[in-house]
């Protein structure tokens, strides 16, 4: 039996329970990193694929960070590095938030909420870097 | 710094140099006692520092920052502009100061191939001309330079320079910074010293300067024309007040003596110069005869005043008026209108002191400096001494060949010593006293080794009320081992001295083309220079290039020409053989700095126009042929392009 | 990854480059034009000045400051001055809606009358497509024959004010504002510089002197001596703690504070040096390696990196306006090591109005090399207690935005009181879905319908407020090179509305934007029910669920290839942007446009008699982009638990946005609020409909229904207080 009270199944990460700092915590994390322990295990070579693209989206940053990059790059890098994230989501933490997001109902992604997440997640942190770094003055647009 | 350049203040009662001077010195002057003068610098050297203990490491910390503030950084600019006279190359020099950096030289009394002077018809004008059209005379001899007062500061209108071989005057206009008059004064010979007054002796309103006084050196028969050759008694010399303003002779004063240098009172009512030869003889040893020689001082509202009633004579050939100063004829003190100031024999320079109050001879055969106070001498005047030497406060001794001293504003004089190589610091009041019987006080308060013969010595403002005793620059006479050889004439060396503190501290070297004599340095806010010429200086400019061509008047031709980066307007001009010309040419340019030179090949021409300034040559067209006028001073990319043909048909 | 990057770059650009003369005839966007028509001395070897003058066939070089040519024609076989050509960035580079100025070439006669505008570049993604070049080339052509000290503005004329209006561009605003500024600007700068405009004579300032000596920090605190700091990084340099240039300046001609940066004698130095209407000011650097006097004096006299600007007046140095600062007086100066006192030659300038220092820098483009002007300016006010009688009122002119606000301040808030009104009665939907029936929706339609109404007339064809995709990728541009809050502020009801759109998105989802008021999604589904309602409901059809969820995607794809492509050029991005009919519908017109669009959107329309929203469902990009975010919505529709099975509600659902399972999916939800009186309706919802029969069988009394979409049970009264009692 499904519930339709929400959009799919509910699901209850592990930190779902913690006490409220412990669950920002975990909230925040949850946010900066795709990867989980069970997704490793299940996808080794996605996981692979997955650190090197995170150092080279690291690398990007960097280059961008010294002047060395164009801005263009940057977000090429970034959109790249927000599919592969969502990839590594699906297996590793297959979840997303329903409601406020002060909220703690969380229910079973699928790709397309995944990408939403993703996508959206990553605009607000690219956004946020991005001002950061041009106005450092580090990035050339 | 090291223990030869301190020197015992106390050393002032050595009695080795007394014993010294009338054998040495003289000879020293004469070019072979400067071992011997050195020699006993050195005697003196040996004894323990004076200087008080804490002040030794102030001079060297001092050393390291003045040395960077005359080493100026690319960019940086001096504080103090410097006007050096140029010796026999008849020229005054701009030295940025304290760098010492040359920035120009002014042609005043001699032709300058850089800037045309003498050859252009403007600077022959004020030259002088033969009949012919040829300069009257192509050598000059510079010594003193000395500015235009305001207030006892300087106002940045007008420098004064002489000219000692043919006795004229040039004054120098300091927004262009160029010799715009030249006087010559009638009847004297040896122009030597020469001092603007500083205000008006009666009229408070007039606070800077209207006159010039110049003094004469050498006696000659006058009116000098042939007559009394064989009656030296008969020789005189005069002492001649110039107007400031029309460069006209106002006066001149019949005079003992000869005269050295000039100074005047900062409140306008004295002008004095320093005499040697007052025995007025023909030969070294009848000028040495007297027991002391003098200063004679000038009263100048009495002297006015006696012209203004009519009581003056003048000399065949000239009509300016000229009155008796003579001592025999200024013995009532009531009436003189020169009071003769006895000072040991030979003086050299005499200074006035920035506040006023003294004058100070040098002694240079005598190894002292005497130091006449100013109210005193108007007490004479008034009656109120008996002897006139009653105004001497202080005769102290120096050291060996005294010559010139400056001021640094804090009470104390800085004097050459010519055979010793050496710049004395002494304190006036010091002196005083000490002249006065106390023997405890020590005038003497610092003595440092310059290299070599010092001559003219000045300081930034010393001239002035406000003389600020920062710099000191001397004028060594001789440079021997200081730079690179160059052969057997060698450059003089100007030598910069930091006295700000209580020691002096030399700090520079600079080597400056013989031969300057006399200078002064001063606050570059008090000057303020025209960057470009304006056309209204000119009556003859060429305002547009439309108006450029060639017009005739028989054979008298003008050629108007106009400059304008990079292209001479006309681009080419005819003229027949025997043709009188007349190149009109005006340099259109307004940009700062963008001077165009005009040269005619073969026919010695060549001269310079700064923005919008206008010169002239006239020159007689006597070789037939294309001639390519060109621009010799360096203006544009196209520089090279910028020519005009002239083409003179045979 | 450049390779790569390089390669994609150009298979889009080839791709693009490929559509865009199918699409429309683009020219002047982003033009490229030879670097040496912004340094040349010959502008017009490569501009074409000719086109901007007619009748003139020989031009200077540049020339003046700003720049502009001369332009010369023959006439009785004599050459003649004409007029002036100049080039718009020579002048000013304000920004138009792209973040980019438009490069225009202006003629003008020596009378001051425009005679020729041609833009050679511009980088407007509206005059890509969408609005025909030529409309721009129309706005222009209202210049000819104008003179340029008139005040010329965009909207109405106002013969009392003095203003003359030019006819805006519809959907372009923001565009011939920007334009309009660089036209009067420019031409300004030039008529003023060649004297056919009168200079500015300002009132000269009368001194009080307090005889004081302020110190350096005095000086500085009461503003008598202001500073000018460049980065490195402003000028396209590597980031450093250094400045790359520090200037403190200020102005001497004051008593108190000439004496006091001067000295005595130097003050009186230069007072004397100047003449009526001459002012002196001073500038010191006291740090950073670039020389704010440059070489340029050196050849031509004039220094060209630092001016002074009062108004629309420019006062530039000249090497005889130079004159050295030997020292600063006043204790506590900072140690510098270049100094100028420069002296301002006019009457223009007034030392009692303020003024500013602007030293002009070149910014260097790192990537490209290429190099741009780049000022920087500190404005400098002399204090009031220096100035008899104080500083004087100014009025300053509005910046065009605000003039565009205060213009139209009734429709601002009548679209504000719209968008707040539309909110506020959603937020009270409780009570309009109780209120109504499945029968009987009018309490939830009359509302909705009136939005409708009022979005289709009045948002959309009255104010042309339709957001665009468009917009959403103009801001992505912005974040990347310029933002600037003026250029989004000029047209204040897209700005209000992209607030309410985010506010709302967050809130509720995109449902209440796309269903409520977007003018386009509203005109569709209001032709919908017309078609209904005139009876055409038997030709209405939906698309299968299983088709529909097919379909669905697109409009994602759609919004995915725009985003794509428009990191590698905004300028292709508009291009597909045209997908959205908005353009065509509102901003420009069905009958002013090429017929493909037309045809394009008034097919969509045709369609939407009868399927509901086919664009907004499956094709509409700003739709899918707003749909993304709209997954995280805070405050979803109601369920309960009986509608996994009951399909009461998803049949009813005109977006399709009810699943098999119940589940309403918030991507496609456009809030028409139908579920929600079935939820409430006692009569239609089968749950509540089997437990009102129940309890009606049972005699039971029919309890309110609860927030949760069931009758509040029925407990005894004991049971009520005792809970009471908790």
């Amino acid at each position: 039996m499904v519930d339709p009270r929400m959009p799919t199944d509910p699901v209850a990460p592990p930190f779902a329970g913690r006490g409220t700092f412990a669950w920002l915590a975990a909230e925040a994390w949850h946010h900066l990193w795709p990867f989980s322990r069970e997704g490793f295990a299940r996808h080794r070579i996605v996981q692979a694929a997955g650190i090197a693209l995170a150092a080279s989206t690291m690398v990007a940053w960097f280059l961008a960070g010294t002047g060395r990059l164009e801005a263009v790059a940057i977000i090429a890098w970034w959109f790249g590095w927000s599919v592969f994230e969502v990839i590594v989501r699906l297996g590793a933490k297959p979840w997303v938030k329903e409601g406020p997001w002060w909220g703690r109902r969380y229910r079973r992604a699928h790709l397309m909420d995944m990408l939403c997440y993703v996508g959206f997640k990553n605009l607000l942190i690219g956004a946020t870097l991005f001002l950061a770094l041009k106005s450092a003055g580090l990035l050339v647009p | 710094m090291t223990q030869d350049t301190l020197h015992p203040s106390d050393e002032q009662l050595n009695p080795s140099r007394r014993k010294f001077l009338n054998s040495a010195a003289l000879a020293g002057l004469a070019g072979a006692g400067l071992t011997v003068g050195l020699s006993a610098c050195k005697q003196e050297a040996a004894a323990p520092a004076a200087a008080p203990a804490g002040a030794a490491p102030a001079p060297a910390a001092r050393a390291a920052s003045s040395a960077d503030a005359v080493h100026l950084k690319p960019g940086e600019l001096d504080t103090y502009y410097g006007l050096w006279s140029g010796g026999h190359t008849g020229d005054v020099r701009v030295l940025g100061m304290p760098s010492g950096r040359e920035l120009l030289r002014i042609p005043c009394f001699v032709p300058d191939a850089l800037t045309g002077w003498g050859i252009t018809n403007e600077s022959k004008k004020i030259m002088g001309t033969k009949p012919d059209g040829t300069l009257r005379y192509a050598v000059g001899d510079t010594h003193h330079v000395h500015a235009s007062y305001k207030d006892g500061n300087y106002d940045g209108r007008y420098a004064w320079v002489n000219d000692k071989i043919n006795s004229r005057v040039a004054r120098i206009r300091l927004d262009y910074f160029i010799c715009d008059k030249i006087t010559k004064l009638p009847n004297v010979q040896g122009f030597h010293g020469i001092f603007p007054d500083k205000r008006d002796p009666v009229d408070p309103a007039i606070n800077y300067t209207t006159r010039v006084f110049c003094g004469g050196e050498f006696h000659v028969p006058l009116p000098n024309d042939g007559r009394d050759l064989e009656n030296p008694e008969k020789y005189r010399a005069l002492f001649s007040c110039l107007d400031a303003e029309t460069m006209e002779v106002r006066w001149q004063v019949l005079i003992d003596g000869n005269c050295d240098l000039v100074a005047t009172s900062f409140d306008g009512k004295l002008a004095a110069s320093n005499q040697y030869n007052t025995e007025n003889g023909v030969h070294f040893q009848d000028m040495m005869s007297a027991e002391r020689d003098a200063c004679i001082f000038f009263n100048i509202a009495r002297i006015e005043q006696a012209i203004k009633d009519g009581k003056f004579t003048t000399i065949p050939g000239s009509n300016v008026p000229v009155v008796d100063g003579t001592q025999a004829a200024n013995k009532d003190p009531k009436t003189a209108l020169t009071a003769t100031v006895s000072v040991p024999k030979n003086p050299h320079g005499v200074n006035a002191s920035p506040d006023g109050k003294y004058f100070i001879c040098a002694g240079k055969l005598s190894p002292t400096a005497t130091v006449i106070e100013l109210q005193k001498v108007l007490d004479w005047f008034d009656g109120k001494l008996e002897d006139v030497d009653q105004t001497i406060v202080a005769e102290v001794e120096l050291g060996l060949g005294p010559l010139h001293t400056a001021f640094d504003g804090r009470g104390n004089g800085y004097t050459t010593l010519f055979l010793d190589s050496q710049v004395v610091k002494w304190n006036i009041d010091a002196a005083i006293r000490f002249h006065n019987g106390d023997n405890t006080a020590q005038y003497v308060v610092d003595r440092l080794d310059v290299h070599y013969q010092p001559g003219h010595i000045n300081a930034s403002q010393s001239e002035t009320m406000f003389a600020d005793g920062k710099w000191l620059s001397v004028g060594c006479k001789f440079s021997k081992d200081r730079f690179l050889p160059v052969g057997p004439l060698h450059a003089e060396n100007e030598q910069i001295i930091d006295i700000s503190g209580e020691k002096m501290v030399l700090v520079a070297d600079h080597p400056v083309r013989p031969e300057p004599h006399d200078f002064i340095f001063f606050r570059r806010e008090l000057i303020t220079t025209k960057q470009i010429y304006s056309h209204d200086d000119f009556p003859h400019a060429i305002l547009n290039p439309n108006d450029t061509g060639v017009f005739r008047d028989g054979n008298k031709v003008t050629v108007k020409m106009t400059s304008l980066a990079p292209v001479f307007e006309p681009k080419e001009f005819k003229l027949k053989r025997g043709d009188e010309v007349t190149i009109i040419l005006t340099n259109l340019d307004r940009i700062e700095d963008l001077g165009h030179g005009f040269a005619i090949p073969d026919y010695g021409i060549n001269f310079v126009v700064n923005p919008q300034e206008t010169a002239s040559v006239t020159f007689v067209a006597d070789k037939p042929g294309v001639f390519w006028c060109y621009c010799t001073h360096f203006c544009h990319a196209l520089h090279l392009e910028m020519r005009s043909r002239m083409l003179v048909e045979a | 990854m450049k390779t790569l990057l390089a390669f994609l770059r150009q298979t889009m650009l080839a791709t693009c480059a490929a559509l865009v003369p199918a699409l429309a005839g683009a020219t002047a966007y982003d033009a490229r034009l030879p670097a040496e028509i912004h340094t040349a001395p010959r502008l017009c070897d490569y501009a074409p000045c000719a086109e901007v003058f007619p009748g003139a066939n020989d031009f200077s070089e540049r020339k003046g400051r700003p720049w502009y040519v001369e332009a010369y024609g023959e006439r009785d076989g004599r050459r003649e001055l004409l007029g002036y050509v100049m080039l718009s960035t020579d002048i000013t580079d304000i920004p138009a809606y792209s973040g980019k100025p438009i490069v225009t070439l202006i003629g003008m006669d020596k009378d001051g009358r425009f005679v020729g505008v041609k833009i050679l570049q511009h980088s407007e993604p509206i005059l890509l497509l969408g609005i025909p070049e030529s409309a721009m080339v129309r706005f222009n052509e209202q210049y000819l024959g104008k003179f340029i000290g008139d005040n010329i503005e965009i909207g109405r004329s106002r013969r009392d004010e003095n203003v003359i209006g030019l006819d805006a561009v519809s959907g372009a605003t923001v565009t011939v504002v920007a334009q309009n500024q660089v036209m009067m600007r420019s031409g300004g700068a030039v008529a003023r510089q060649v004297g056919i405009l009168d200079p500015t004579v300002r009132e000269q300032a009368r001194f009080v002197e307090r005889g004081h000596a302020p110190d350096w920090a005095t000086l500085v605190r009461e503003g008598s001596v202001r500073r000018l700091t460049v980065r490195p990084d402003q000028v396209g340099l590597p980031r450093g703690p250094e400045p790359f240039i520090d200037l403190w300046f200020g102005y001497l001609n004051q008593p108190d504070v000439g004496r006091a940066v001067l000295g005595d004698l130097s003050y009186r130095n230069l007072m004397n040096q100047l003449g009526a209407g001459e002012h002196a000011l001073f500038i010191i650097r006291s740090g950073g390696e670039e020389s704010f006097k440059g070489s340029g004096f050196v050849r031509g006299g004039l220094y060209d990196r630092v001016q002074v600007r009062q108004g629309m007046d420019v006062f530039t140095f000249r090497d005889l306006d130079y004159r050295n600062l030997w020292g600063v007086h006043a204790a506590g100066a900072p140690a510098f090591d270049e100094s100028a006192i420069f002296i301002v030659r006019s009457e223009s300038f007034s030392a009692a109005y303020p003024w500013k220092l602007v030293f002009l820098g070149n910014r260097v483009d790192r990537a490209t090399g290429h190099r741009s002007f780049a000022n920087f300016d500190t404005e400098y006010w002399m204090p009031a207690e220096y100035l008899d009688g104080g500083r004087p009122k100014i009025v300053k002119p509005d910046a065009p935005w605000v003039r565009i606000w205060k213009m139209r301040a009734v429709e601002i808030a009548l679209f504000a009181g719209l968008l707040v009104g539309v909110a506020t009665v959603y937020a009270h939907r409780d009570r309009l879905t109780r209120a109504s029936t499945q029968k009987n929706k009018w309490p939830v339609n009359a509302f909705k319908y009136a939005a409708w109404t009022i979005s289709i007339g009045f948002v959309g064809f009255y104010l042309l407020a339709q957001p665009s995709i468009t917009q959403v990728l103009t801001w992505f541009h912005a974040l990347l090179f310029q933002w600037q809050w003026e250029l989004f502020l000029t047209d204040p009801f897209i700005f209000l509305f992209w607030i309410f759109i985010i506010v709302t998105v967050f809130l509720w989802g995109r449902g209440l934007f796309c269903g409520w008021l977007c003018p386009f999604g509203s005109l569709s589904e209001m032709l919908y029910k017309i078609g209904g309602a005139i009876g055409l409901k038997r030709f209405q059809f939906k698309l299968s669920k299983p088709m529909h969820d097919r379909v669905k995607w697109v409009k994602y794809w759609v919004f995915g290839i725009l985003l794509g492509t428009s990191m590698f050029s905004m300028g292709y991005a508009e291009v597909l942007a045209e997908v959205e009919p908005f353009k065509t519908t509102f901003l420009v017109g069905l009958l002013n446009r090429a017929w493909p669009y037309t045809l394009f959107a008034a097919g969509l329309l045709g369609l939407s008699i009868f399927i509901e929203r086919p664009f907004c469902k499956y094709l509409c990009p700003l739709g899918a982009a707003l749909a993304m975010p709209s997954t995280f919505r805070w405050f979803g529709l109601k369920r309960k638990q009986e509608c996994d099975t009951c399909k009461a509600c998803a049949v009813g659902c005109g977006s399709l946005a009810i699943d098999r399972d119940g589940r309403i999916d918030q991507r496609e939800c456009l809030l028409c609020l139908d579920c929600m009186v079935l939820y409430t309706d006692a009569h239609a919802c089968p749950p509540l409909a089997q437990e009102r029969k129940r309890r009606v069988k049972a005699g039971l009394e029919l309890t309110p229904i609860g927030a949760d979409g069931y009758f509040i049970p029925i407990k005894p009264v004991a049971a009520a207080s005792g809970a009471k009692a908790h």
